[in-house]
């Protein structure tokens, strides 16, 4: 069991005592002397509403929901291990499973000397993986491969946002992505039906980090320098 | 039939003594009225007989079983007093529905004109009237519950003198239809005396007197004369109430057999008789000194 | 004996009972509108959810927050044993000796009383959680995941069963306290020192406590639990009706 913060225990108390006063209220004074007739149909009405409820909850449109609208995964997805930092070490992103390109760019380039810049500096590593081509062809390839993030098995890689990449002179500046917030809603099950059905998948579904790579091909004869760190390999 | 008897019936609450050695039996189809102070025990008794409360010691019998607790007593009785509960949410005629159902001999006619008679309105809430009304209404309900015991608790508290004397008359009339035994009590006699057949005298938790009310009018005397001659002439008798009159006179109340025995003997010389009112009786009996509150003041 | 004499009726106990079981229905309406109002506020208090957990990286942030009706339900809770414990106040107790009406008879009509409220209790605290959701698409809808969010039938009347049990043990302990404290003012000292020794904070690791815990909380199996439960709660009103049997009243 999970220790219970004190304060909690302090505001649950605090419901309480607002509860009993709200009971003894109603009970004690001005409800109660409402006519025996609209207390009835008062409650009446409420308990036809709560009645209609069930109804009324299956009419609703269901495209609305975040993972209607969302692609989702099956379970069997989230044991795909898409570790991009394998890249780096040199293996090939197509063979990887679960890795897709979610922005590429390309840059004509005729100077022998790249500096690799990462934006916000000091704040953001970008992992910034560097291949040389077999030729000299003037072209600078710049692909953003990720890995899909998935929570609730949801896969969120639709909304993920790609690093900028631009080309300055004999400066290659990459931007980290905008930042994204995304907030989710889920009903738990109430307890007393968990208590005989058990909790519901929700807990135990795990959430999946998407992560995200640069992968830059860069002619034959382009040096490379970088104040951040960044992986060489070599072409498979 | 006796409906009610009591066996030397004693109620202690902690270390006080409500009720002390208590016997008596009520008959059927009889209005008692049971007199005396307040604090005299008149409303444990009642409870006791309603089945509400215990008796610490000694038998109680209502309808020749035990009333505590008991579902058959319950149904055959109603007890009327001002503590009376009510849901706040009922309305007059939906409490007036409700006790209907409760009670197999009641008389909705018979409360319905009581109501306009007394100008209830039907819509009003139990919690709202006023402190007569709500006396006026347990009344109606104490009535038209038609049960074969019916006891009064102090009925009239907060009703003025016009629906006091309207509701001792329905009591009778009604009575008159459909006799049953009812039970009123008062700390007064004098307003209700008219409608008893029978009294029941408390006082101090013990029982003074229980009398049919025709022969309580002839019970006593009052002597007066020379206070020599007066103490002695009385000496020795149960003496209810004593004060001085004018400078060496004395004024007596003593029982009327034991007071004609006394004038045989020593003649009427010097001394008057008079009649003793029974609501004064009553209040002599159940006064806790004999010299009344006067003897506070007499050797002061 | 003259014509017009009244006779004696011979009430039963079952008549008895049941005109006190509607009388009371009829005359604690109220009671019901304190549950809507107690349920009601559960209902907004659980709009804003009832907790969240985010998961982030570098380049997003996922927080999903969890909305459920639990809290609806510990109100209900409350409320049964609020309830439970006040008709055992002198208060109730005079409304029911004003008519015809025993020590026995008044608990049976108490206890036919509260077991309607577990039952409309349990139907309505399930159900406001349905009513939470449907509120919550409307002001949140694009934010929702659909699930848990439309719940089968079945899974609904289990709800329902679980809540109308504890609502029945729960009324049952809320009486036997008032019955308790009926029996002597002490227990209004003793009872919630009791409750807060045993329950909240010293003895969470008892063996008893956890023993008690896991024989109600801890059963999994809907039938199981019905038949402790309602055991529990006969004996519980069982005890009550005894130890009140002898109270003297109004």
């Amino acid at each position: 069991m999970a220790t219970i913060d004190p304060l909690l225990v302090i505001l649950f108390m605090a419901n309480l005592l607002i509860l009993v006063l709200v009971i003894l209220f109603v009970v004690k004074s001005g409800c109660f002397s409402l006519q025996n007739k609209i207390q009835f149909w008062l409650i009446a009405g409420y308990i036809l509403l709560l009645l209609a409820s069930p109804v009324v909850i299956q009419m609703l449109p269901k495209e609305n929901f975040a993972d209607e609208r969302i692609k989702k995964v099956s379970e069997k997805d989230l044991y795909v291990q898409a570790d991009l930092y394998t890249i780096a070490q040199g293996a090939s992103p197509e063979q990887i499973k679960g890795v897709f390109v979610l922005e590429q760019w390309e840059f004509p380039y005729n100077g022998s000397m790249l500096n690799v810049v990462v934006r916000p500096l000091y704040e953001y590593d970008a992992v910034i993986v560097v291949e040389r081509k077999d030729s000299a062809d003037g072209k600078i390839e710049a692909v953003n491969y990720a890995s899909k993030p998935i929570v609730e098995l949801i896969d969120l890689s639709e909304i993920m946002k790609p690093h900028k990449v631009a080309l300055d002179g004999n400066v290659l500046k990459v931007t980290a992505p905008e930042f994204l917030q995304i907030e989710l809603g889920v009903f738990r099950n109430e307890f007393v039906i968990s208590q005989i059905l058990g909790d519901t998948e929700l807990e135990s579904a795990p959430w999946r980090h998407g992560s995200q790579l640069i992968y830059l091909r860069v002619p034959a004869d382009v040096e490379v320098q970088s104040e951040a760190s960044v992986h060489f390999v070599e072409k498979q | 039939m006796d409906v009610i008897s009591c066996q030397e019936l004693t109620k202690t609450f902690g270390r006080v003594r409500a009720l002390n050695n208590i016997t008596f039996t009520i008959g059927q189809n009889r209005i008692t009225g049971l007199i005396g102070p307040n604090g005299a025990g008149k409303t444990t008794l009642l409870k006791i007989i309603a089945g509400f409360l215990r008796a610490s010691s000694g038998e109680v019998r209502v309808f020749s079983e035990d009333p505590f607790n008991n579902l058959k007593v319950a149904a055959n009785m109603i007890f009327i007093d001002d503590q009376m509960r009510f849901p706040q949410s009922l309305t007059l005629s939906e409490i007036l529905a409700s006790a209907a159902a409760f009670y197999e001999n009641w008389d909705m006619e018979l409360a319905r004109r009581l109501f306009d008679y007394f100008s209830l309105d039907p819509e009003q809430y139990h919690h709202k009237l006023s402190k007569g009304m709500k006396s006026t209404f347990n009344m109606i309900i104490g009535l038209a519950a038609r049960c074969p015991l019916t006891i009064f608790d102090e009925p009239t508290t907060g009703m003025d003198a016009g629906v006091r004397k309207d509701f001792y008359r329905a009591l009778l009339r009604d009575y008159l239809r459909k006799p049953r035994t009812i039970i009123i009590s008062s700390h007064l006699l004098n307003e209700i005396e008219d409608i008893l057949e029978d009294i029941f005298l408390l006082s101090g938790g013990e029982k003074r007197l229980q009398t049919p009310v025709s022969d309580l009018k002839e019970f006593a005397v009052a002597l007066r004369g020379k206070r020599e001659v007066i103490d002695k002439l009385t000496a020795g008798q149960e003496i209810y109430y004593q004060k001085s009159v004018g400078k060496d006179h004395s004024y007596v109340v003593i029982r009327r057999d034991a007071a004609e025995g006394l004038l045989k003997k020593a003649g009427r010389d010097g001394l008057e008789v008079f009649p003793v009112k029974a609501d004064d009786l009553c209040v002599y009996l159940t006064s806790r000194k004999r010299g009344g509150i006067d003897s506070v003041f007499d050797r002061y | 004996m003259s014509l017009t004499d009244i006779s004696l009726t011979e009430p039963s106990l079952f008549d008895t009972v049941k005109k006190q079981f509607l009388y009371k229905l009829k005359g604690r309406l109220g009671l019901f509108l304190a549950m809507m109002g107690v349920q009601i506020m559960g209902l907004l208090f659980s709009l804003s959810g009832a907790s969240s957990h985010g998961m982030g990286d570098n380049f997003l942030y996922v927080s999903v927050n969890e909305f459920s009706s639990d809290l609806i339900i510990w109100f209900t809770f409350f409320w049964i044993f609020v309830v439970a414990v006040l008709i055992t106040t002198k208060d109730y107790q005079n409304i029911d000796f004003t008519f015809v009406a025993n020590r026995l008879s008044s608990h049976l009509s108490n206890v036919g009383f509260l077991i309607t409220a577990a039952v409309i209790g349990g139907v309505t605290a399930m159900l406001s959680g349905t009513l939470l959701r449907i509120v919550i698409y409307f002001i949140r809808g694009r934010y929702m995941l659909s699930e848990n969010f439309i719940t089968d039938p079945e899974v609904i009347l289990t709800g329902i069963a679980v809540t109308i049990l504890y609502l029945l043990l729960i009324s049952a302990l809320g009486y036997f306290c008032g019955v308790l404290v009926q029996l002597s003012k002490v227990f209004i000292v003793i009872l919630p020192a009791l409750y807060i020794g045993t329950v909240d904070f010293l003895a969470r690791e008892l063996p008893v406590i956890v023993k008690v815990y896991n024989f109600i909380i801890g059963e999994n199996s809907l039938a199981l639990l019905a038949v402790k439960v309602l055991i529990t709660t006969a004996l519980i009103y069982a005890c009550s009706c005894v130890l009140a049997n002898r109270l003297e009243v109004r």
